[in-house]
């Protein structure tokens, strides 16, 4: 962000002479608070940045096909886990670092009923089930320490290890996975190019976005759903009212837990199951959660395609670079907007 | 509405940054958290420490001792600490070198305690001295070895350390082993060339091969015999892949072939969709080098985007028996180069097969199993060899390890100048979920058969070295 806002401050005025790094700096937030400036500073470096991506894309021709489906398959799986932590978040202001643990119990459970069944649609289901009912066990155990949130999350990184060494003690350590129903096995040609892509990646999106709809109906269609909103915005005055508050929350933690159980499903079948697992996935929901804004699901929507799509052209384009690329995206976001890209105001609507 | 959108964001960062903190220090944590000793075995343990004799016996806190019972009373006790990762990605290659370990053991008259990877062996020992087995985790990374190692070292009175399992483990051990002469480490699977190829420490042991000698012959074999000309490589981005790779192009371009993309990929990166986009759709192979995780992630994911068009080549540890069944039929047919095939027919090797089984029911051997068997079994040899003496700051001991010839599970070894084995490596092929010889390469050394000074002159393998047309 500097390098682009440093030619827009020497626009702003000529240097003084006395030139004083204060003066600058002061100068330059001045400028950026200016919203018109801004807005016109946001959309420069937004061009630069397409007109990057679309000429890097150019260079590779029709596998930018390829990288834009790898982003957006990505961030099918980012938007599972996404949504259901920044529910958590939301509604009962826990920081739940178990999520990435609860992500491997669903995809492991999965992995035990598709061992018996053969079935991947019912594996999943109970895999979300089992996961979801973790969470809840979880709930009822952050309630002890109801309102301190620093010894909550502490206790949420307590259950991560306690659940991957309960994941090793039952599976093993061997990396894993499952198979994908028999229809979504192998690849189909993409249109006008020699390409392959994997069916169930494209599943996988289907499926991010049946979650969001659904979600969508529950929150804005469904009593329940109301409640949720308006325990995000007020919980004290929802308890008031009469509502039963851990209800809700518990109903939240369940649904939290079934979203990171599908999501350990489809990534335990298109990616692996393994020790480690946990915390990847963690840290990559925590990216785009933070990235969208703490506690709201549009930012999640919007930030799992954004996190997914500039990690696959970072992955692409400058492999060594593409962690630092990512990281620094999300810094990027978070000095322009610091509550995340749909945080602040917006969490109180959503 | 507005103003209680500030606490999340603080809370954020103090949280982001605790967990951090605890991310990295999580191994440690995980040591003491899931420790499954009971807590009767605990109370044996610390009964017989009381009763003991004062000399050695810092009663173990944090992490009580797997056994001190036995009965006779003793004159002076051997330790020999073992280390893997028995947390953390690795988790199960860790319970693999632990067989390895117990089964040496075994053959010195020991028995199981308990069927649990932490569970150790009792009753062995070695011209009449009696054997003590520590068993510490890590998890894969070097300041937990470290840390593991130091507590071995320290509290439990090790003598001889068998381990570590990865490369940068193994470096950061050898440095901190250096300054303690009396202790003797005798390397796992860590196989980072320069745990003794360069400034070795001269109690450091190596009874296996190194990542290039590992890959020794396979590039060759893709010039001559496949007839490849143009490769591309795709490895995690750290020291072991870098020799692996570099071993291969040594070769490759020395014949006269030519690499068009060295990918070099995240170490634990999940999904491989757009590093595999990269690769040119006009190179004759593609030479892959990855671990455990990883190797599965990017084989079965290489084989749904592409179909295998373009053949893979793979790295040793990529297609070790321990990820094969994992692997499926995606691997049928890979060539490679590695230390252990199925069908070697050597007796030691059958012998070994059969005694695994029959220890650990169900388990076959592969790298990280043999090669720690192997490791424990130098180390008791050797002591056998000084009749269990180590009064002497364990000169004798390293003096009698460093001649140590025999023939392991998987061929002869002996030692070089650099305590670093020289060793018979195998080139491969998965055939029906096994590693079938294509050929035996005899006496592989660890300059690949170059002349020492001008092989160390070229430096340390990296992401560009060795330069390549």
């Amino acid at each position: 962000m500097h390098r682009s806002s440093v030619p827009a401050a020497s626009a702003d005025g000529p240097l003084q002479p006395d030139f004083n790094a204060a003066l600058v700096w002061g100068r330059l937030s001045r400028f950026s608070q200016h919203s018109m400036a801004r807005r016109a500073l946001g959309v420069g470096v937004a061009a630069l940045l397409a007109y990057y991506a679309v000429s890097k894309s150019v260079e590779i021709g029709d596998r930018s096909l390829l990288v834009l489906l790898n982003g957006l398959t990505a961030a099918g799986l980012y938007f599972l886990m996404a949504s259901g932590f920044t529910l958590v978040f939301g509604l009962a202001r826990v920081t739940n670092l178990a999520h990435g643990g609860i992500y491997l119990l669903g995809g492991y459970g999965a992995l035990s009923v598709q061992r018996t069944t053969g079935n991947w649609f019912l594996a999943a289901l109970l895999g979300a089930l089992f996961a979801g009912g973790v969470s809840v066990v979880l709930y009822l155990v952050l309630r002890l320490l109801r309102g301190d949130g620093l010894r909550e999350t502490m206790l949420t990184l307590g259950a991560t290890i306690v659940i991957a060494d309960q994941v090793l003690a039952t599976w093993g350590g061997i990396p894993t996975d499952l198979d994908p129903p028999s229809f979504l096995t192998g690849s189909i040609d993409l249109p006008g190019s020699t390409l392959l892509y994997p069916k169930f990646r494209l599943a996988v999106v289907a499926l991010a976005l049946l979650a969001g709809l659904l979600l969508w109906v529950l929150l804005y269609k469904t009593r329940l759903g109301m409640l949720i909103r308006a325990g995000v915005d007020d919980p004290e005055m929802v308890s008031v009212l009469g509502i039963r508050v851990p209800l809700v929350l518990a109903s939240v933690f369940a649904l939290a837990g079934a979203l990171a159980g599908i999501a350990g499903a489809a990534g335990g079948t298109y990616l692996s199951l393994a020790q480690g697992e946990d915390n990847r996935i963690l840290l990559a929901s925590l990216i785009v959660v933070i990235a969208g804004g703490l506690g709201s699901l549009r930012g999640a929507g919007a930030a799992s395609v954004i996190v997914g799509l500039v990690e696959a052209f970072a992955q692409t384009h400058h492999p060594v670079l593409s962690v630092l690329i990512t990281f620094g995206m999300l810094t990027a976001i978070l000095v322009l907007r610091p509550h995340g890209l749909m945080g602040g105001a917006a969490d109180a609507s959503a | 509405m507005r103003p209680r959108n500030f606490k999340p964001f603080r809370r954020l960062v103090t949280f982001l940054a605790v967990f951090c903190l605890v991310i990295a220090a999580c191994g440690n944590d995980d040591d003491s958290a899931d420790d499954p000793l009971p807590a009767v075995q605990a109370t044996a343990a610390a009964t017989a420490a009381a009763t003991a004799a004062p000399a050695s016996e810092p009663a173990a806190t944090a992490e009580p001792a797997e056994e001190v019972s036995e009965p006779a009373p003793r004159t002076e006790e051997i330790t020999i600490g073992a280390i893997s990762t028995l947390d953390g990605p690795f988790a199960g290659l860790g319970d693999f070198s632990m067989h390895g370990v117990k089964l040496a053991l075994l053959e010195w008259g020991g028995q199981l305690d308990g069927s649990g990877t932490r569970d150790g062996v009792s009753g062995a020992s070695v011209a009449g001295v009696p054997i003590r087995l520590v068993i510490e985790g890590s998890d894969a990374t070097p300041d937990v070895a470290v840390e593991a190692t130091r507590k071995m070292v320290e509290q439990d009175n090790a003598d001889i350390i068998i381990g570590p399992l990865s490369g940068d483990e193994g470096l950061a051990l050898k440095d901190y082993i250096r300054d303690i002469p009396e202790v003797t480490l005798v390397n796992g699977t860590s196989a980072s060339q320069d745990l003794t190829l360069r400034d070795p420490a001269p109690n450091v042991f190596r009874f296996g091969a190194d990542g290039a000698m590992w890959s020794y012959g396979v590039g060759t074999y893709a010039y001559e015999e496949l007839g490849h000309r143009r490769i591309a490589t795709i490895a995690e981005d750290y020291s072991y892949p870098y020799d692996q790779v570099g071993a291969v192009l040594t070769e490759f371009c020395a014949a006269g072939g030519t690499v068009t993309d060295r990918i070099w990929v995240p170490l634990g990166t999940q999904d491989y969709s757009s590093f595999i986009a990269q690769i040119p759709d006009d190179v004759d192979a593609v030479f892959f080098a990855m671990g455990g995780t990883d190797a599965i992630n990017f084989v079965k994911q290489y084989d749904d985007f592409t179909g295998q068009v373009i053949p893979l080549i793979a790295g040793p540890t990529a297609v070790d028996q321990s990820v094969l069944t994992e692997l499926g039929d995606r691997a049928e047919g890979l060539i490679s180069s590695g230390p252990v095939v199925d069908d070697s027919g050597l007796a030691d090797f059958d012998a070994f097969a059969a005694r695994l089984d029959e220890v650990f029911p169900g388990q076959t051997p592969n790298i990280f199993n043999v090669y720690y068997y192997v490791a424990t079994k130098s180390a008791l040899a050797a002591l056998e060899a000084v009749g269990g003496d180590l009064t002497d700051g364990s000169q004798a001991f390293q003096a009698a390890l460093a001649e140590l010839r025999w023939d392991t599970p998987i061929g002869p070894v002996y030692l070089d100048d650099n305590r670093q084995a020289v060793v018979d490596i195998y080139l491969r092929e998965v055939q029906d979920g096994a590693q079938v010889t294509i050929d035996t390469l005899p006496q592989v050394n660890g300059t690949l058969g170059f002349d020492r000074d001008e092989y160390i002159a070229k430096g340390s393998f990296s992401r560009d070295n060795p330069p390549c047309g």
